[in-house]
């Protein structure tokens, strides 16, 4: 992730002296990963903007923590991660999913869903992700976090188990017991859009 | 059951499909902000250190005043035994 002109060990070694030259070139160096992982999982009212402004603090706080025995980008993704998920539980409010509320793209996908059985084209991901984002709103925050990660982002366990800290049994229970509410509700949206 | 879980798994995969444009550039500033939110947090972070310092100072400071008020007190009220030390409380006292 780091490019190759850029020297990570004398950037940790500023940032433990509290150099200010080499905190800003972290924060340009790794910008693009943190804001990467706080659009995948971003609440609702949070400006990912603030949220990444949130993260970056929060890692410059605790550099003389990261021991270097993983790349500074797994400790930076975790920290990303806990803070989203922090975030997302703060954000205590569940809104209940109604076919009213989607737009015109998002209810055409659906309707697409249920005609047939094939898949569905580039143009209409955009629309998909919209719709998965709405039912994703309805789970709770680590169900979110691994459908997101898992579905959405293409992770694998092993990735998963890198970027949260949870162990593989524990992914592998709640991401199954996510995927099944995750089929509840998308069922009872559709059955909305039928009547 | 099976046709919700295929739609299911259809939307998923299309929706896995979009990748959103993730600007490279930081936006104007936020170096700058982040690094003034870090060192201001510092700052408070050793200012909060030196007070919980004074403040463990400042009470065990009370803590030593108390014992030795008490003792002091202790001895000043108490009639003492010996001998040479009566005669010197009564001078002590005459003399008050």
């Amino acid at each position: 992730m780091a490019d190759a002109g850029f020297d990570i060990e004398a950037c940790l070694e500023g940032l433990r002296r509290q150099d200010e030259r080499a905190a800003s070139n972290f924060v340009r160096e790794l910008y693009p990963l943190v804001l990467k992982i706080v659009r995948s999982h971003l609440p609702r009212r949070s400006a990912e903007e603030d949220l990444c402004q949130i993260v970056f603090i929060k890692i410059l706080s605790n550099i003389a923590q990261y021991s270097g025995k993983v790349p500074i980008e797994h400790w930076v993704s975790r920290i990303a991660i806990n803070t989203c998920l922090n975030a997302l539980k703060a954000e205590s409010v569940r809104p209940e999913l109604r076919w009213a509320d989607l737009s015109v793209d998002q209810a055409a996908v659906l309707d697409a869903l249920a005609a047939d059985s094939t898949e569905l084209g580039p143009d209409d991901a955009a629309s998909s992700r919209d719709v998965v984002e709405t039912l994703l709103r309805a789970l709770k925050p680590k169900d979110r976090l691994l459908i997101t990660m898992l579905h959405l982002e293409g992770y694998s366990m092993d990735d998963v188990k890198q970027a949260t800290g949870w162990n593989i049994a524990t992914i592998k229970v709640r991401a199954f017991r996510a995927r099944q509410k995750l089929k509840q509700l998308f069922q009872e949206l559709n059955s909305q859009g039928k009547l | 059951m099976k046709n919700s879980d295929s739609s299911l798994d259809r939307l998923l995969r299309a929706a896995g499909q979009y990748r959103p444009t993730v600007a490279e550039e930081v936006p104007f500033g936020f170096a700058t902000r982040v690094v003034a939110g870090w060192i201001a947090g510092a700052g408070r972070e050793r200012m909060g250190l030196e007070t919980l310092w004074f403040r463990r100072a400042f009470l065990c400071a009370v803590a030593v005043m108390a014992v030795s008020v008490g003792c002091s007190f202790k001895t000043d009220t108490t009639a003492p035994n010996d001998e040479m030390a009566i005669a010197s409380y009564a001078a002590t006292a005459d003399l008050q």
